[in-house]
């Protein structure tokens, strides 16, 4: 089953010159439920200019991305946001942690948003805590966390609403090597064991590695695709 | 909503500093205002639940001279008999007693008095174990002294020096003081007190032999409608119907006027109306750059938070989620800042009644209201969201597209630009906080025009404070190029950073503006006041002297080695027509006999315009008019030809000529030409105006409205004015006592006296008004504090930079001195400057050009703004300043 449809994307930038500089080129794929795949490029190939469309952040100048069969493009910005919170989890290479909410409250927020009932945002919040091995480290706010651990609790809230869609960009770029090996570990665990479908953009190959296909990116075009591991 | 409340408080107690500064800043410009407004709510209470005790009455019918059967039938007619009177007779005379004297107000009572309120007096206090002060029996004493009695006020009693027993003498007649009085009902509102006041028993008055020709005497009946119950509308109806029935009675303008607690209510609110307006109006300037601190701090905080917005927004949360957080933020500090400012303003209020002594009801009393607490919760809650209002556009623009953008900065940067495109945005995002401020304005000075010319001027004022700013950055930039590193990068992060440099420059230059305007108008009026320019000021003021008199007192004076100068004769009178229309009609009504509500509410707001312009409390029915051989120094023609030499001669059917001061020709519409009919004493006579005279009434030299040509008053009935120079102190009471003992029905008002209670009360006005100044000052520093903090803040990354390559401590201190003390120095003097032209031309708009400058406070103004300034930066910088470079890399 397809749980997301690129079709004829394309995105440009307006510059100070006439000519727009356009980062995406025409670009279509398909991806299935409960697959990783990992998109990969040098730095300005448009990889996270793709992310962005992807989770409804940016709208392309034409093409459309269809996730669960909804056109993102059709949605107004609240709708989105809904969309976002209920399917889609994000997961950014700088953690974006709310710094005056402890790593709970920060892995409860979007069930609050969604009005979860409080009995429930307790129980996954404790869950997925114990997922990602910080139910000791629940009470402490991200100033007091390191940066693994800040990442494993940005992964923690972008799982506990169970999306279809787990978006990550570069999600071990702001860790060392060990400890992003270690997050990448929990974050493969995690989406294999619940079947979940993943896009992971990123420059680190080994990491592109462990996904089951790979989209290569250049100067905004897709160019190749291969399987993973 | 439990979520997005608890995030907000989560997040403003996770930024403590801010929320405390955000505190602290509104509340200073909330302060100011809401002291005065409490005060305002206050009184206006304290006016509404006690007007029948400061009229002492439901209606209260005023007279030059008793009422006549006609009249009074009248009275009965529309009042009924359910109704209890009292009647009094109030003139000024001099009051002698244990060899002293002094001008008093003589109040002759009867038994009836007062019929509301209550006579609150010392001497049963004496008897009372509690000491509380009794309240006196509305009753003349049962057992009548042998003398007959009188109650006088305590500030007489210091005067002469007197106790209960004593005696006292007014007139040809000697009274018993058989207590004092603390408070009376009719006299608990009084601007200013001319004199003290006296009760004698109404009963005696005749035998005082004061109330010949010539004294000016007001004959006073109050009512009181029974039953109780009586309704304010049914009230107010016979009040209107008895003053149309009065009026019909008479051919021109009545001579008796009607009152009731309305008439009261508005001429009091009038009066605490033009000072606490003018106060307000400096308040809402506290308030206003306040509200610029404010907005600048949340600014900070904002673009801070940007991020974490964009973060809720990837979660889900919708656009109207984080206007709802940010706002409910903003009105949780809103509502502290009210509560802080309610508490400070809590310590302010007992300050009121003291700097007011004398303009308050004496037994005043400020006491929390509801309308000003809810006046300033919703100043507090909803003022700040105003405030922030125009920021709230970078939150519309924000898309979470940010978070994969890079570094925190880059969010604020990227709504920028968004926000710069949009102008049509950025001005109607500015509409609220104007339209707010256009409200509170037209509201402080209860006047639509008035509120909005503030409004326009305060705007004008930071335009052009604001055009000098910006033509100061072109300078600073020219001064930027100079050798000296540390000018050199001061100069150019000045010129580099336009909006705060000109937001910094305009809410300093507006503080140092107020704080200098008021005290240079104050100058001339005060140095006018105590010594008019090229006059001299009397000793004494002589008022009521009989013709019969005027040689003997110049004998009785020569004898003591003193002169009587300018001694002027007064003839009473009215002016009947203007131009062949009744001078009545030409300000009322045509038909006289018919005066609506609407039309009485006109006659009010000319009774106010003339009270506005000094005229006195009561619109006038009668004039003084007076001739000269020549005209006095205090006087000159502005505009006509000076009157004939020669006397009028009665025969002549050309009119007399008339000369009028100037501000009376303004307030009556009176031009040069005009034809006036006069009733002299029962006499009519035509007279033409040929000239405007300019009067320094300051002078305190007999002065009149109106002269005569000579000739036409020679054989009127009439009294004499005179002045009678300066003399030491020493030599003043036994002077003023021995005229007192000749010259008993001569009141004699001590100049000096007077003008240092004008004095006095114009001191203690200016210290309230140059208090609320300071809290705009005050305000004004707390914006620098904020906007030095964010921009060291942004800086840190530039300061971190110089210290790597190699710039000392001093020399960042150095620069950033150089930076926000040229600022302030800037706008200090500009400041000044501005305020002497103001004031200026104030001055000579509305007090004659009475203008004098006094450098010495420029000059301390500009040097303590400077290093308020300059210790303001320190604190406000000093902790980035003070960090170490690592840190700051680290942070970075």
């Amino acid at each position: 089953m397809k749980i997301l449809q690129v079709k004829n994307l394309v995105k440009s930038y307006p510059q100070t010159s006439d000519n727009p500089l356009t980062v995406i080129f025409d670009t279509s794929f398909d991806v299935c439920q409960g697959e990783t795949v990992a998109i990969t490029g040098h730095s300005g190939s448009g990889k996270t200019t793709l992310m962005a469309l992807l989770a409804g952040l940016d709208t392309p100048d034409s093409g459309s991305v269809m996730i669960r069969g909804e056109k993102l493009g059709k949605m107004d910005e609240d709708r989105l946001a809904r969309f976002r919170a209920e399917w889609i989890g994000i997961i950014f290479q700088q953690f974006h942690l709310m710094p005056h909410l402890t790593a709970k409250e920060n892995i409860m927020l979007p069930l609050e948003i969604l009005k979860y009932k409080s009995e429930d945002i307790e129980r996954r919040a404790n869950r997925v805590l114990r997922q990602v091995g910080l139910d000791k480290r629940k009470d402490h706010l991200p100033s007091q966390l390191s940066g693994g651990e800040s990442q494993r609790v940005a992964i923690a809230r972008a799982l506990v609403v169970e999306p279809s869609l787990l978006l990550a960009d570069e999600p071990t770029g702001n860790l060392d090597t060990n400890t992003g090996e270690q997050v990448a570990d929990l974050l493969f665990d995690l989406v294999d064991s619940s079947g979940m479908t993943m896009i992971v953009v990123t420059h680190n190959i080994e990491l592109a590695a462990r996904c089951r296909r790979n989209l290569k990116f250049e100067h905004g075009r897709l160019q190749a695709a291969s399987m993973g591991n | 909503m439990k979520l997005w409340i608890k995030l907000a408080l989560r997040e403003l107690s996770g930024n403590r500093k801010f929320s405390l500064f955000f505190i602290l800043n509104f509340s200073i410009g909330l302060v100011g205002f809401i002291a005065l407004n409490s005060f305002n709510f206050s009184i206006q209470n304290h006016l509404k639940n006690n007007l029948k005790e400061i009229l002492t009455a439901d209606i209260a019918v005023y007279s030059p001279r008793p009422l006549n059967q006609k009249e009074l039938n009248t009275i009965d007619k529309v009042l009924g008999n359910e109704r209890q009177e009292s009647h009094q007779v109030t003139f000024f005379s001099m009051i002698s007693g244990n060899n002293l004297s002094r001008l008093a107000m003589v109040i002759a009572i009867d038994n009836k008095f007062p019929l509301y309120g209550k006579l609150v007096m010392e001497k049963n206090g004496q008897n009372l174990e509690d000491n509380s002060l009794p309240i006196k029996d509305n009753s003349l004493p049962q057992k009548k002294p042998s003398l007959p009695f009188a109650w006088i006020s305590r500030d007489l009693a210091v005067t002469l020096n007197v106790k209960t027993g004593d005696t006292v003498r007014i007139g040809n007649m000697d009274f018993m003081i058989e207590d004092i009085v603390i408070s009376s009902p009719g006299n608990s509102v009084t601007p200013v007190e001319l004199a003290p006041s006296i009760y004698i028993d109404i009963s005696n008055i005749e035998e005082t032999g004061l109330t010949g020709f010539g004294s000016r005497i007001r004959y006073a009946r109050y009512y009181r409608i029974l039953p109780e119950t009586t309704t304010d509308q049914v009230l107010m109806a016979k009040t209107i119907e008895l003053r149309n029935s009065l009026a019909a009675l008479f051919d021109g303008e009545p001579l008796v006027n009607v009152y009731n607690s309305e008439d009261v209510n508005r001429n009091l609110g009038r009066l605490f109306g033009y000072f606490t307006g003018y106060m307000g109006l400096v308040a809402i300037v506290a308030l206003f750059l306040a509200g610029i601190g404010t907005s600048y701090l949340f600014r900070g905080y904002l673009n801070a938070r940007l991020k974490e917005m964009a973060i809720l927004k990837t979660l889900g949360a919708r656009r109207i989620d984080t206007y709802f957080l940010m706002t409910l933020q903003v009105m949780i500090l809103g509502f502290f800042s009210t509560v802080l400012s309610v508490a400070f303003s809590f310590v302010l209020l007992p300050f009121f009644p003291k700097v007011l002594k004398g303009l308050i009801p004496v037994n005043f009393e400020i006491a929390a209201n509801p309308e000003s607490l809810i006046l300033a919760s919703f100043l507090g809650t909803l003022g700040s969201v105003i405030f922030c209002l125009p920021l709230f556009v970078r939150i519309h623009f924000l898309k979470p597209l940010i978070l994969l953008q890079g570094s925190d900065r880059s969010a604020g940067m990227h709504v920028n630009k968004i926000i710069t495109k949009n102008n049509l945005l950025k001005i109607s995002a500015f509409l609220p906080v104007s339209i707010t401020f256009w409200i509170l304005a037209v509201g402080q000075t209860r006047s639509f025009e008035r509120g909005t010319f503030f409004l326009l001027s305060f705007a004008g004022v930071m335009l052009i404070t604001g055009l000098t700013g910006t033509f100061l950055l072109s300078g600073i930039r020219f001064f930027s190029n100079t050798g000296n590193p540390i000018l050199k990068i001061a100069f150019r992060n000045l010129y580099r950073h336009k909006f705060s440099f000109i937001s910094c420059f305009v809410t300093i230059a507006m503080g140092a503006f107020l704080i200098n305007v008021i005290p240079q108008i104050k100058n001339g009026i005060q140095d006018e006041i105590s010594r008019p320019e090229g006059m001299k000021i009397p000793g004494f003021f002589l008022i009521d002297i009989q013709p019969e008199q005027l040689n003997e007192l110049e004998i009785f004076l020569k004898a003591r080695g003193v002169a009587l100068d300018n001694a002027s004769p007064m003839v009473r009178g009215r002016i009947n027509k203007v131009n062949g229309v009744g001078f009545y009609d030409r300000f009322g009504s045509k038909n006289k006999k018919n005066i609506t509500e609407d039309q009485n509410r006109e006659k009010s707001r000319l009774n106010a315009r003339e009270e506005g312009a000094g005229q006195g409390r009561f619109r006038r029915r009668e004039f003084n008019f007076s001739w000269r051989e020549k005209l006095d120094v205090s006087e000159t023609i502005v505009k006509g030809k000076p009157l004939e030499d020669t006397p009028w001669n009665f025969h002549d059917d050309k009119p007399l000529e008339i000369s009028l001061e100037e501000g009376f020709a303004e307030r009556f519409h009176l031009e040069i030409g005009d034809i006036m009919l006069f009733d002299i004493q029962g006499i009519p006579l035509e007279g033409r105006v040929v000239n405007f005279r300019k009067v320094r009434w300051n002078s305190f030299q007999p002065n009149f409205f109106i002269l005569f040509q000579k000739g036409v008053l020679d054989d009127a009935p009439c009294t004499y004015l005179a002045s009678v120079p300066q003399m030491p102190a020493s030599e003043k009471m036994p002077l003023q006592n021995a005229m007192a003992g000749k010259f008993p029905n001569i009141s004699v008002l001590d100049v000096n006296q007077t003008v240092e209670q004008l004095l006095d009360i114009t001191d203690r006005l200016t210290f309230s008004i140059n208090f609320m100044a300071w809290l705009a000052i005050v305000a004004g520093l707390v914006v620098l504090f904020s906007i030095v903090r964010y921009e060291t803040r942004t800086r840190s990354m530039e300061i971190n930079l110089l210290k790597v390559l190699g710039a000392g401590f001093n020399d960042i201190i150095k620069i950033t001195f150089v930076e926000f003390g040229f600022m302030g120095f800037s706008a200090s003097l500009f400041a000044v400057i501005l305020s002497l032209g103001c004031s200026y031309g104030i001055s000579w708009l509305f007090f004659g050009n009475l203008w004098s400058f006094r450098w010495e406070y420029s000059l301390f103004s500009i040097f303590s703004i400077t290093v308020i300034s300059l210790f303001t930066v320190y604190f406000a910088s000093r902790s980035v300043i003070m960090q170490k470079p690592v840190v700051l890399l680290k942070s970075a």
